[in-house]
């Protein structure tokens, strides 16, 4: 479920999806924060890493990690 | 977060001025001259559609006299106790750019203090001007002054759109408790690998590395200081009247008020005319919520700033009335109608 709203919202943003993904890192703050407001989750800085952000799969299980967790706000 | 609460003596701001380079430079004339990207991008990405940069003759020092000027309105350069100059793009390392705006302006012995803590400079001034006055000085000048705009490339997409050059300054005075700064706070935290660089060499120029990652740490550490100081002052969000915080980027400012719930109409912005200023862009953009009407005597004025190499600072200031009508009294900026 949450991998269909990453590749939904990538999709939006840049009218396909290609794996590896190799976003610039306007795009990939677009992505996250589409993502943190559509899934309700608020990522902390300490997670964002590099490879992270390599796979619809990679970027799912990130927001995924953080979804349990209670909001930093 | 360390925090400086005045109790037993105040401190008061008594003028603010502020300057921009001459050279407005809207996003169709960056994208001509090399950046990447179109201009709908640029102002998309960043909130930024023009940004004031630093004309022919003119200097980031010189930028950094006027501002001071400004803030000085009538009171003698002699009376002046201590001044604190913040910068991260000083035309020459030695001698330190304090000395030569202390020549600049004609102060009479007051030690010039240079000092780089990036974007949150203001920030850190004032903190160390305030406790020159809590300690004995009369009368302090803070002035923050940055030409970034020439410390990057134009082709560079991550930082080729986001710098306009301008200078701030503060003059602070003595006076009683209670009024004035309420509270300024000031932190550093080094990150383990540093995101943002700059200077290895004559040619070098800024860069900004993992974006991403710097964008959301921004963002936190504004949270963070923002909650610490309120705490530490026993004030809560509905006692703040307007947040004016470093314009660094129209994202992070709005990503701020989502994160700690506050309406984007409190929170004073003037980015996509200036840029990012780096330190100079909390006395610029506080001179002009006082010149556009937002704040006003007795408002009550958050400062939040994080910067480089994790320099956080965050200060309570109320405005009061004198204040108010001497940034009236000097006029909108210099150059600033018409702009986009």
């Amino acid at each position: 479920m949450i991998e269909a709203e990453i590749r939904a919202i990538l999709e939006d943003l840049l009218g396909h999806v290609e794996e590896p993904l190799e976003l610039d890192s306007f795009a990939l703050v677009d992505l996250l924060e589409r993502a943190e407001r559509r899934l309700g989750v608020v990522l902390p800085a300490s997670a964002l890493r590099p490879e992270h952000f390599a796979s619809v799969a990679s970027i799912a299980a990130l927001f995924a990690s953080h979804r349990a967790e209670p909001c930093a706000s | 977060m360390r925090v400086l609460i005045p109790r037993t003596g105040g401190v008061r701001l008594a003028g603010l001025g502020a300057v921009a380079g001459s050279v407005v430079r809207d996003n169709a004339a960056l994208c001509a001259a090399g950046y990447p990207e179109p201009p709908a991008f640029i102002e998309r990405a960043t909130g930024i559609r023009a940004r004031r940069q630093l004309g022919p003759g003119e200097s980031v020092g010189g930028l950094a006299a006027r501002a001071c000027r400004r803030a000085l309105g009538g009171t003698a350069p002699d009376t002046v106790d201590s001044l604190v100059l913040a910068t991260s793009a000083p035309e020459r390392l030695l001698p330190p750019a304090a000395t030569r705006l202390h020549r600049a302006l004609g102060l009479r012995g007051a030690p010039a203090h240079t000092i780089n803590a990036a974007c949150s400079g203001f920030v850190f001034g004032l903190d160390l001007a305030a406790r020159g006055l809590l300690t004995g000085d009369a009368c302090a000048l803070v002035c923050a002054a940055e030409a970034r705009s020439a410390q990057v490339s134009v082709t560079d997409r991550a930082t080729g759109a986001l710098f306009g050059d301008a200078a701030g300054a503060a003059l602070l005075r003595s006076g009683p408790a209670g009024a004035g700064l309420l509270a300024v706070g000031t932190v550093t935290e080094p990150p383990e690998e540093a995101a943002i660089v700059l200077g290895r060499g004559a040619s070098d120029r800024l860069e900004m590395r993992d974006g991403p990652q710097v964008y959301f740490a921004a963002v936190e550490g504004m949270a963070a200081l923002s909650a610490a100081l309120l705490e530490a002052s026993g004030l809560a969000w509905a006692d703040i009247d307007l947040v004016v915080p470093h314009q660094a980027n129209g994202r992070i400012l709005r990503r701020f008020c989502w994160m700690v719930g506050l309406d984007e109409a409190r929170s004073f912005s003037n980015l996509e005319r200036y840029g990012n200023t780096s330190a100079a862009s909390i006395p610029l953009a506080t001179q002009e919520a006082i010149l556009s009407g937002r704040v006003g005597a007795g408002a009550v004025v958050m400062w939040l700033a994080v910067g480089a190499g994790g320099a956080g600072g965050a200060a309570l200031v109320q405005l009061d009335g004198a204040l108010v009508e001497a940034v009236r009294e000097t006029g909108p900026l210099p150059g600033s109608a018409g702009l986009p």
